[in-house]
């Protein structure tokens, strides 16, 4: 009986983590959305996560119903290309910058926090259910 | 004699217990997946049912009534196929979570019933 609300706190904590890892990646376009040298020493691309329901529950995976990261992939978007003779990347007079609109980022921050604060709310409700049901003992 | 632990009434509030908790994991894992591309959202709809069952005689209607969590072919989708709106859905989970507890309180009820009659306290 209570195992279905126990369960739902899982499935809650499966939505805080995907949130906070694309906080993550958020956070990480933010920080480089002017290297010029990103991984594999080219022009930093706009990372983005993927979401995937579980439908398989595994200790790894989560629970089924929940929600994870199932991968980060870069945006292959056109890159900017700025005027910019004297920066030591620049061919010919062009150097590429990241793919990152800081305003785009932020916007999604913001979605992202909500969409936190949503998971912690369905997971405090189900933590008072639980309390509720052991109530009825004493 | 009228055993206030079992019986039609008791089997209606294990239900509404049972069926509060499916419901209660079906909305929080449209939640979790308020941001995942395509993904549908799922209710429980046992109520209707629920109130159907009570109309007929015997346990056996009640018990068997169905708290299977379904997709809802009527959410409007977003342009990326998910169908969840949050502030919907916490107002669903709050409004199921006064079913679970009002069902939680009057089996409390019931339970102190039996035990002022085991004590012979009220």
């Amino acid at each position: 009986m209570a195992g279905g609300v126990f369960k739902a706190m899982g499935i809650s904590s499966s939505g805080m983590t995907a949130q906070r890892r694309r906080m993550d990646v958020l956070a990480m376009n933010l920080s480089n959305a002017h290297s010029t040298r990103g991984p594999g020493g080219q022009t930093y691309r706009r990372m983005q996560v993927v979401f995937e329901t579980i439908k398989d529950a595994s200790p790894a995976g989560g629970p089924e119903g929940g929600v994870r990261v199932s991968a980060v992939v870069p945006d292959m978007s056109p890159l900017v290309r700025m005027n910019a003779p004297g920066h030591p990347d620049a061919v010919d007079g062009v150097v590429e910058m990241p793919n990152v609109d800081p305003v785009i980022e932020m916007t999604d921050l913001v979605s992202a926090a909500r969409s936190y604060e949503a998971n912690v709310a369905a997971f405090r409700a189900s933590r008072d259910m639980i309390r509720e049901a052991i109530r009825l003992w004493s | 004699m009228v055993d206030p632990l079992s019986g039609r009434a008791n089997a209606l509030l294990l239900k509404l217990l049972d069926g509060c908790a499916a419901r209660h994991r079906a909305l929080t894992a449209n939640v979790a997946n308020a941001d995942t591309p395509g993904y549908e959202r799922k209710d429980v709809r046992f109520r209707s049912a629920l109130a159907e069952a009570v109309r007929r005689p015997g346990v056996d209607a009640i018990r068997s009534v169905s708290i299977d969590a379904e997709t809802d072919p009527h959410a409007a989708k977003r342009a990326d196929g998910n169908s969840v709106c949050l502030d919907t859905e916490m107002a669903k989970i709050a409004e199921n979570r006064l079913t679970y507890e009002m069902s939680v309180a009057v089996l409390r009820r019931k339970i102190a019933m039996v035990r002022s009659a085991i004590t012979g306290r009220p």
